[in-house]
């Protein structure tokens, strides 16, 4: 702790790629390489793209554009399989666990909704799939169309028991597919707008948060889910869920951030839960992320190898589409202090939304950009770095997306 | 080589966006509310001069377009007034509500517990909420309520371990009484239940092997008719006509009536419209007597398609078809002579039906934004009120009871 800042960031622009906006996926697979989804969401008939970044090389790739892998090309008139969500994983074996989502409009068309094309078999989202791809031998595996009309917004990697969970939209139902069995499950809806985050405690126990703040378990063991009698702070009776989460450095739970849905003017606030304490487990609120008070995003949680909690919070501009500019902060998740560290402007363009995070094995820190074309990963390297060992800390930064 | 050549991607050709982001946008035109909304798809930017965007019209309506948009929707939680909580997701599907002749609005949730419950819209004391009545224990997909026209409640189970039972319930405002009547069919549930008045009975359907049975409430005796159909193919409701017969559905979709005077089940040469050659898959998901006595409205399962039955002309008449999705769920005849239903599988609407000028008109999807936003998706009953506002129940993991009144 207490170490000096560096106060300017880097970024990868991914320039092939001049109509796609934003990137909501971004993780470190078990080779060390960042792996991240280029979604178009704003521009009629584009396919989202997996890439991979090597960090030692400073160089990316395009590995996969994944509608036509599909089978379902991005020009086919129906809403597109346009993003990759929070539905990124890396697992042990090197392999990525991906789920696809909706939202991008059919080709020239401007705007797309998925209530107003249920079941219209030429607009209509086909469905979102899940499957595994090998980036060391661009291997696929789809598992097939999970259900029609609808995408994933967020999914978590269960993987001793082979299991992923995952929420839906815009139905909002909770999800379990069995990757031996090859088996979908849907336990039922759980709220009505979507958490941006599923995580899994030690026994891989899926948790995540209503809409009203409410923590929502899927138990593993009895395979239901639970409402807890626990809730992420937040103002009641105003609409709050999760936006973030990442596993604590002591193992024991995680840190997350509130999900104000950008609807109100309740300030973004970091919390740690600790799953084992008491009988539903203990939320404990560790203050807003920044001093705004007007309507504010934060996001790209990922705890430094200097043992902050680095994230992404932002100030307003009105001026701007996305009202917002972004700012790393990080917070000393003991004494609970943080600090401003600098803009995400890579002295080409100031961040307007900032999404995940995720951060290689040398200690350099990887924020996903949205909301600008190209769009872009800012990179920021902390002074204090620690080399991580091939495979000795997998996953690297989380199992979920 | 793996993965894609970025040249090929580099001279591919994009298609145009269709307004500014990012460090496209020049400027953004504020309008009077304190907080700017960006989910605006380009309305209120201004782009650097000099780039180009696909000319592509914004249809203002859009975004709020498959809503309903007319008449009042509000939701009434299901609440446990002991604990003041909603009560638990997957066990407030509604599947059943009636109206009693106080004007009371009765339900029946299912799930992995059932609830029966009452509102009152005519109480003060209720707040909008919900009193629960009583719990049934027991893994539950589908109940089915009835109420007598002097307000006595019957109520028919459908539970995962098999036997189905019916109850009767009394209640008197404060407190309730619920009391098993019978154990009609031997291993089965019971998936449809109706009452005539006239002659004190309840009529039944099992619901693996479609029995029709006959309960007189107060003698609890049980008179087995046997299977409405030999291949035991049957819908799930039954309807009792003005003179007396029931009717119901046997396989893919055709009618049948008991006639009581004959005691007798006839099968009936007429069946639930569907698409050509669909036939097969169909089913009668939903009846409702109109007000006139006349016509039976309903709803076929296969392609959604709402039709009348005219019992006695022995005559069926398509009426349309309000969605693009398979299943008439519910049906209820309003204040204002216009018969309300919800169509669809997965993505309900609320439709309209005026018997006078023949229009069939979609409302939407139901939404509401306060005290939270919600969506309904799933509906499986539907009452009116004395007031003409109709009741929805949604049938979902997490469910409330919808109220939709008409505009005037």
């Amino acid at each position: 702790m207490g170490t000096k800042l560096t106060t300017s960031m880097t970024s990868v622009v991914f320039s092939e790629l001049p109509v796609h906006e934003t990137i909501w996926s971004i993780t470190t697979g078990a080779d060390g390489k960042i792996y991240a989804g280029i979604c178009g969401e704003l521009t009629g008939g584009l396919s989202v793209f997996l890439v991979r970044y090597n960090p030692d090389t400073a160089r990316y790739e395009y590995l996969l554009e994944v509608g036509p892998a599909l089978n379902d090309p991005a020009n086919n008139g129906r809403a597109p399989q346009s993003k990759i969500h929070y539905s990124l994983i890396p697992a042990s074996t090197g392999e990525l666990y991906c789920a696809t989502h909706c939202s991008g409009p059919p080709l020239e068309q401007r705007i797309w909704r998925p209530w107003h094309t249920w079941d219209d078999p030429e607009r209509m989202f086909s469905g979102f799939h899940i499957f595994r791809y090998d980036p060391a031998t661009g291997d696929m595996n789809d598992f097939g169309v999970m259900h029609p009309n609808e995408g994933c917004r967020a999914m978590a990697l269960a993987e001793k028991r082979q299991k992923l969970y995952g929420v839906t939209w815009p139905r909002d139902h909770f999800f379990v597919f069995d990757i031996k069995e090859r088996r979908y499950q849907d336990l039922g809806r759980i709220g009505d707008i979507n958490p941006q985050s599923i995580w899994i405690d030690a026994e891989e126990n899926g948790y995540t948060i209503d809409d009203l703040g409410q923590m929502v378990k899927y138990c593993a063991d009895e395979q239901r889910l639970m409402h807890l009698d626990v809730r992420i702070p937040s103002e009641p009776g105003l609409p709050c869920s999760v936006y973030d989460t990442v596993p604590a450095p002591d193992g024991r739970g995680v840190y997350g951030v509130t999900w104000n849905m950008e609807k109100t003017h309740s300030p973004d606030r970091l919390f740690r839960y600790d799953p084992a304490e008491g009988t539903e487990g203990k939320i404990y609120d560790l203050g807003p992320t920044s001093d705004q008070k007007a309507l504010n995003h934060t996001g790209g949680l990922v705890f430094g190898a200097d043992g902050y909690l680095y994230y992404a919070a932002s100030k307003s501009d009105r001026k701007r589409r996305v009202p917002y500019r972004m700012y790393l902060y990080r917070m000393d998740v003991e004494s609970l202090q943080r600090e401003e560290v600098c803009p995400f402007d890579d002295g080409d363009w100031h961040s307007e939304y900032i999404s995940k995070a995720t951060r290689d094995r040398a200690g350099n820190l990887y924020f996903a950009d949205t909301n600008n074309r190209p769009t872009r990963i800012y990179i920021y390297s902390p002074e204090k770095m620690t080399v991580c060992k091939n495979n000795d800390c997998q996953p690297l930064v989380r199992s979920w997306g | 080589m793996m993965g894609i050549d970025p040249k090929e991607l580099r001279e591919r050709k994009w298609p145009l966006p269709p307004f500014a982001i990012g460090q496209e946008v020049a400027d953004r035109i504020l309008d009077d509310s304190d907080v700017a909304s960006y989910d605006d798809y380009g309305e209120h930017v201004i782009p650097k001069e000099g780039l180009i965007y696909a000319k592509l019209p914004f249809c203002q309506e859009y975004p709020q377009g498959c809503y309903v948009d007319e008449g009042e929707l509000a939701i009434i939680p299901l609440e446990d007034p002991q604990t003041g909580k909603q009560l638990p997701a997957d066990e407030c599907g509604i599947v059943s509500l009636v109206k009693d002749d106080q004007g009371r609005i009765f339900g029946l949730s299912c799930g992995q517990r059932s609830h029966l419950f009452v509102y009152d819209p005519k109480s003060e004391q209720t707040d909008r909420s919900v009193i629960s009545l009583g719990v049934l224990d027991g893994k539950a997909e589908r109940h089915s309520l009835v109420v007598s026209s002097d307000g006595r409640l019957f109520f028919a189970s459908q539970s995962q371990e098999g036997q189905g039972h019916i109850y009767r319930c009394s209640y008197d405002g404060s407190s309730t009484q619920i009391e098993e009547l019978a154990l009609p069919v031997g291993g089965e549930g019971i998936c449809a239940l109706a009452i005539d008045d006239k002659r004190n009975c309840l009529y039944g359907l099992s619901d693996k092997t479609g029995i029709f049975f006959v309960l007189h409430p107060d003698s609890a005796k049980v008179e087995l008719k046997g299977p409405v159909d030999e291949d035991h193919l049957f819908s799930p409701v039954l309807v009792v006509s003005p003179d007396g017969c029931v009717y119901g559905g046997r396989k893919w979709g055709q009618f049948f009536k008991y006639d009581a005077e004959q005691d007798a089940i006839i099968a009936i040469d007429l069946e639930a419209p569907s698409i050509r050659g669909r036939q097969i898959y169909n089913s009668i998901d939903a009846l409702e007597l109109d007000g006139t006595g006349r016509f039976i409205y309903g709803g076929s399962s296969a392609d959604g398609i709402l039709f009348h039955f005219d019992w006695k002309a022995q005559k069926v008449i398509a009426l349309g078809k309000p969605l693009n999705q398979p299943r008439i769920r519910c049906l209820a005849f309003g204040k204002d002579g216009c018969l309300y239903g919800i169509a669809g599988k997965e993505c309900c609407h609320l439709f309209r039906y005026n018997p006078d000028s023949g229009e069939l008109a979609d409302l939407g999807i139901c939404f509401v934004s306060s005290p939270r936003c919600w969506h309904s998706y799933e509906f499986d009953a539907a009452v009116a009120g004395d007031d003409g506002t109709i009741y929805l129940g949604q049938n979902e993991r997490i469910s409330y009871l919808f109220s939709y009144r008409p505009p005037e």
